[in-house]
């Protein structure tokens, strides 16, 4: 009978863990672990989101963290691709493509966005950009806390890949020690 | 587009002031994702979230207060400001 106390790799586990947090311990049938890693990497995920605002995940002008960020999966491309495509628009000027200033708004023009200039009755009355970008600090913090997660859902990967065979269900020690004396 | 109004997950959360606060809740996310892999006997896992939190957080106070000697006390001393 072969040994389930030997580490063997699990291609399937790492490839669904690759597409969401956890999942790769569901599938290994390690529902409680997987629960609480999904907890803790998409906890630092929207966490990141909360502080920092869409702005967090940029991959036009924070692409370094992006790399980073990238690595809790799918979730992260289309948080910024949702940031790049509707919340993002051309400078007239510059031609490129940004965050909105205060005293502007987002005007579809054809196949694009451009920023506008408001008037001073348009600001009073509330109108500007569509989001509120972090600065300083409070950026570097949650960009930080969204690559934290992209660290720690790697390790998650690793896991799910190479899973621990002390940690499958069914695993007792006396398995580890049925199988020393059998190789003996 | 109106944009008085603060909406979640879209808007920078406006808690400069207490910046260094936030360290906690990250140390407590990272510590639940962490220990949920490398913990051996999930009847302790609740334990060792804690006690790795607490590791966390006493790291980076030790840190915080190693930098403050360093760039309040010692750089001054080395380098005094004319």
């Amino acid at each position: 009978m072969q040994s389930s106390s030997t580490t063997e790799l699990n291609p399937l586990a790492g490839l669904v863990a690759c597409v969401f947090p956890g999942a790769g311990h569901l599938v290994l049938g390690q529902r409680k672990r997987g629960m609480l890693a999904m907890v803790g990497v998409m906890g630092l995920f929207f966490f990141g989101l909360l502080i920092g605002g869409i702005d967090a995940i940029d991959s036009k002008e924070n692409r370094v963290w992006f790399y980073g960020q990238m690595l809790v999966g799918p979730s992260t491309i289309v948080v910024d691709q949702i940031h790049q495509k509707h919340f993002k628009a051309y400078d007239l000027r510059t031609g490129a493509l940004r965050n909105g200033y205060p005293g502007e708004h987002r005007v579809e023009d054809g196949s694009r966005a451009i920023w506008q200039p408001l008037t001073q009755a348009q600001i009073e009355s509330g109108m500007g950009p569509p989001n509120l970008p972090g600065l300083g600090r409070l950026n570097e913090i949650a960009m930080l806390s969204i690559v934290l997660a992209g660290m720690l859902n790697l390790i998650v990967v690793i896991d799910a890949l190479v899973p621990n065979p002390k940690h499958m269900p069914g695993w007792s020690g006396n398995q580890a020690d049925d199988s020393a004396k059998g190789g003996a | 587009m109106n944009t008085l109004a603060y909406t979640p997950f879209v808007d920078a959360l406006a808690v400069h002031s207490i910046w260094y606060l936030l360290i906690i809740p990250m140390s407590i996310f990272l510590a639940i994702g962490y220990k949920a892999i490398r913990c051996s006997d999930l009847k302790k896992y609740p334990r060792e979230v804690v006690i790795f939190t607490i590791q966390v957080l006493g790291g980076l106070g030790l840190l915080a207060i190693a930098f403050t000697i360093v760039i309040g006390v010692l750089l001054p001393m080395l380098a005094p400001m004319p």
